[in-house]
């Protein structure tokens, strides 16, 4: 089957940098695709070559098999390409139904766009499609406070439904549940689950590797901007470069007990049963 | 209406004009300091058309005509430069502007430039209702929305698919075209005009208004424009000081709330407080 | 004469390079266009002026001068600038608008709003050179400039205040991390730019024997325009741009007419940002890498 996504030999170099180095990922349409890696490995950077804020120095991206490199920022939500952002880009000085209705900029003809204000009935579907994302993501009492000054969790999940509203075709989430505590998390990954439609592929960068697990049906792990590891989250979780990548190489801590039975994977299955 | 009155309903009605077209790029977060030009542009041509006979109307919509499209000439071109750049090419055109008009021997050069139809304190009031009307039309719509967005945030509006050369240029135009009125209103009350007036400081007044009236809600330049025109004036100082109050009031605001008089915050709790708890 | 227009343009462009260097530095180091260079460059005429009218001898006059200009430009420091996180940069510019329509009306009340001849020892006395007639107030007043333009261009590249300056150009927040004193070396830099200023404002009437409370605003845009011809942020790009702006204002008026300066120095500074908006010799960069 086509993938819907082929990042195709992929780099990227800043100067004397590399920061990707020739990456081949194909995601499948549909899937969900969990993006895991310690911080540098450079998985928002693949958000950003994606989005058109940065350009590949050599590669191919392929969206639904044709090109993507030569188009635009401005013109990337256009190919069906939402985001959200690690460190939140939300108008502090916009509403949170206002912020989220900036996300179907896109959708909305030039004329409805400049002429019609946005309380009228030209737009009523316009905003109330913006209110049903918000009441997905629970933000229904929020809608008409400045996005300036609400909660952490709030904001994120105001992300969240501003890439929503879009109708993209590929989600991108980065680190959509940082920051957020244990209740937060779960809500955030039962309404993900639930509310996001079966055609989107969503591409999701997260540090929590038992959100991967729950969310994604494929994980790709990254180091240094190289893929290590492809496969099943589950799988690639216990990949012996990812473990390495994450927690460094094995070697004896105080926490092991010099006996010959020891194994080697103390760690790990400690933060196993921790989780 | 008494002359001292209507005297300065009339200056507080070009100030608040002004102000507006100060306010049209400064909501997308340029600063454009070539306001004057603009208000001469409009102030001359209106004056020129109501002087060979054409209907006060008309001379008005031609001289805001004029200023609009002037503004889309030189907001293509200067849109290209960034920040303080674009600050300075609106300031250079402006001034460019004022010392064409100050050679031009058909517009009286030096010696100024009368001008024979008179405009009273109500039509000055009616079309700057319209103005305002026009700006809270834009404001309600998704290109007001636009605007805040490229003010807050341009690149991360941009990945949202907004315009945001598109939106600054209309803005940029659209207060030119503010700032035409706003010279064609003058020149038919007060009558005469003169090159010399329409200079930098003229362009920093009415930059200033909306800044310190508050760039978050439409109402802020009205606030501005009101506030430091009637204020020197109930305070009834000599000329010099209330500019040194003036001064000293920016300041002080730019210090303590740069944000201006009015803002979201300042109107969200009032409305908060008044529902019942 | 040609030859005589251009001296002329010179000896002026020297008292335009301080207050572009001024603005010059501004722009390169704090990232904005600060108004309140030309009310200190009016302070430094004006208030020497005074001191000349009450008795005091020339260098008496101009120290006070300075300590007033140096005052006042640290109380504009304490009242304008603040690192803000989010900073809305038109901030500090607006700020300084506030302090130059201060001063301005200030002095206007004290001074009174017509220019006012500048007692000058020096009076006009000029040599001739080369068949070309040099005032020498005029040459000692460029010779002055360059002296201070070099200083300069010494403090920026070779001292340690330097060395913080060219660091907050750079990066303002990391700065601060290295153990950069980012309030003094703020603090230096408007102490500077403000004696610059008004060192050019006492210069100015010492050469022209007049000074007036709008002098600064006249010079302002002179200086700006010579700032971005040169590049922002660029020491002798000020130089060069204020000499260049200098001399087609002087063969302007000669041979044009004098309302005429004003349409062809503005309307080559609008062409200039829009075709070279990086000036002659480069931009902000350039204080960080080259000098």
């Amino acid at each position: 089957m086509m993938p819907l996504l082929f990042l195709h030999g992929v780099s990227l170099t800043f100067g004397g940098l590399s920061v990707i180095d020739n990456l081949d990922i194909q995601v499948r349409k549909g899937s969900r695709c969990g993006l895991i890696g310690p911080n540098g490995a450079g998985k928002t950077t693949i958000f950003n070559l994606l989005s058109g804020v940065y350009r590949v120095t050599a590669g191919q991206i392929l969206l639904d098999d044709e090109p993507i490199d030569d188009v635009p920022l401005d013109r990337r939500i256009h190919l069906g390409i939402g985001r959200t952002f690690q460190n939140l880009r939300l108008m502090k000085q916009l509403t949170v139904l206002q912020n989220i209705m900036l996300g179907q900029h896109h959708l909305v003809g030039p004329w409805t766009r400049i002429l019609a204000p946005l309380a009228t009935p030209w737009n009523r579907c316009w905003r109330e499609e913006a209110i049903d994302v918000a009441d997905t993501l629970g933000l229904r009492e929020d809608i008409h406070r400045l996005a300036q000054g609400l909660p952490y969790g709030v904001q994120k999940r105001i992300e969240v439904a501003r890439a929503l509203v879009g109708r993209p075709r590929l989600l991108l989430l980065d680190e959509p549940a940082a920051g957020l505590n244990s209740n937060e998390r779960n809500e955030l990954a039962t309404v993900l689950a639930t509310s996001l439609p079966s055609e989107t592929t969503v591409l999701i960068v997260e540090h929590d590797t038992d959100f991967v697990r729950s969310l994604c049906d494929h994980a790709v792990a990254l180091n240094f901007g190289q893929k290590i590891a492809e496969g099943d989250p589950a799988s690639v979780c216990r990949h012996p470069l990812v473990i390495e990548a994450y927690l460094g190489k094995d070697e004896p801590t105080y926490h092991d007990l010099p006996t010959p039975a020891a194994s080697h994977e103390p760690a790990f299955r400690r933060n196993d049963n921790a989780a | 209406m008494s002359g001292y009155a209507s005297q300065i309903a009339a200056i507080l009605i070009v100030n608040i004009v002004a102000a507006y077209s100060a306010y049209m790029p400064l909501a997308c977060g340029q600063l454009n300091l070539g306001i004057a030009g603009f208000m001469a542009i409009g102030a001359y041509t209106s004056a020129v058309l109501s002087n060979h006979g054409f209907a006060l109307e008309v001379s008005i919509l031609c001289g805001a005509c004029a200023s609009t499209i002037a503004g889309f000439a030189v907001s293509l071109p200067v849109l290209r430069a960034r920040g303080i750049y674009l600050t300075i090419a609106t300031l250079a055109f402006s001034e460019v502007v004022a010392a064409v008009l100050l050679n031009l021997h058909v517009v009286g050069a030096a010696s100024g430039f009368v001008v024979a139809d008179h405009m009273s304190v109500v039509p000055m009031f009616v079309t700057m209702l319209i103005v305002l009307a026009v700006v809270g039309w834009l404001s309600s719509t998704r290109f007001g929305l636009c605007m805040t967005a490229v003010r807050n945030d341009g690149r991360g509006a941009a990945v949202f698919g907004v315009k945001v050369r598109r939106v600054e240029v209309a803005a940029l135009t659209i207060g030119a075209g503010f700032a035409g009125v706003a010279g064609a209103l003058y020149a038919h009350h007060f009558n005469y005009l003169e090159a010399q007036h329409f200079n930098v400081l003229l362009s920093t007044y009415a930059l200033l208004y909306a800044l310190l009236g508050g760039l978050q809600t439409p109402f802020g330049p009205l606030i501005g424009a009101v506030v430091f025109t009637l204020v020197p004036e109930i305070l009834r100082s000599t000329d010099q000081w209330r500019y040194v109050g003036f001064g000293i009031c920016i300041i002080l605001l730019m210090l303590l709330r740069p944000e201006g008089l009015l803002t979201k915050r300042l109107i969200h709790e009032l409305r908060f407080r008044r529902r019942p708890a | 004469m040609l030859a005589q227009q251009v001296v002329n343009g010179l000896l002026l462009g020297g008292i335009y390079a301080l207050v572009a260097l001024a603005f010059s530095l501004t722009i390169g180091i704090l990232n904005f266009l600060n108004f309140s260079i030309p009310a200190l460059f009016m302070l430094g005429g004006v208030v020497s002026c005074a001191m000349l009218a009450k008795g005091y001898s020339i260098a008496v006059s101009i120290a006070i001068a300075l300590v007033v200009t140096g005052a006042v430009s640290l109380v504009i420091e304490r009242f304008t600038f603040r690192w803000l996180k989010n900073v809305d940069s038109h901030i500090p510019l607006v700020s300084s608008l506030g302090f130059l329509i201060l001063f301005e009306n200030l002095v206007v009340i004290y001074f009174g709003s017509d220019a006012v001849g500048y007692p000058s020892p020096f009076g006009g006395a000029s040599i001739r050179l080369a068949g070309v007639l040099v005032s020498l107030p005029q040459l000692a007043s460029f010779a002055i400039s360059l002296l201070l333009i070099v200083g300069c261009y010494f403090v920026v590249t070779r001292t340690k205040l330097g060395r913080g300056l060219r660091s907050i150009a750079e990066s303002p927040d990391i700065s601060g991390m290295l153990g950069v004193d980012v309030g003094r070396t703020v603090s230096g830099m408007y102490l500077i730019s403000g004696l610059l200023a008004g060192m050019g404002g006492a210069l100015f009437g010492i050469s022209y024997l007049q000074v007036s409370w709008d002098m600064g605003s006249e010079v302002a845009l002179k200086g700006i325009s010579a700032m971005v011809l040169g590049g922002m942020g660029n020491i002798w790009g000020a130089l060069l741009g204020a000499l260049i702006i200098a001399i087609v204002e002087v063969l302007t008026i000669s041979y044009v007419s004098s309302e005429a300066v004003n349409v062809i120095v503005y309307g080559v500074l609008l062409g200039l940002i829009l075709v070279m908006p990086n000036g002659l010799l480069g931009d902000r960069a350039v204080l960080i890498e080259r000098m």
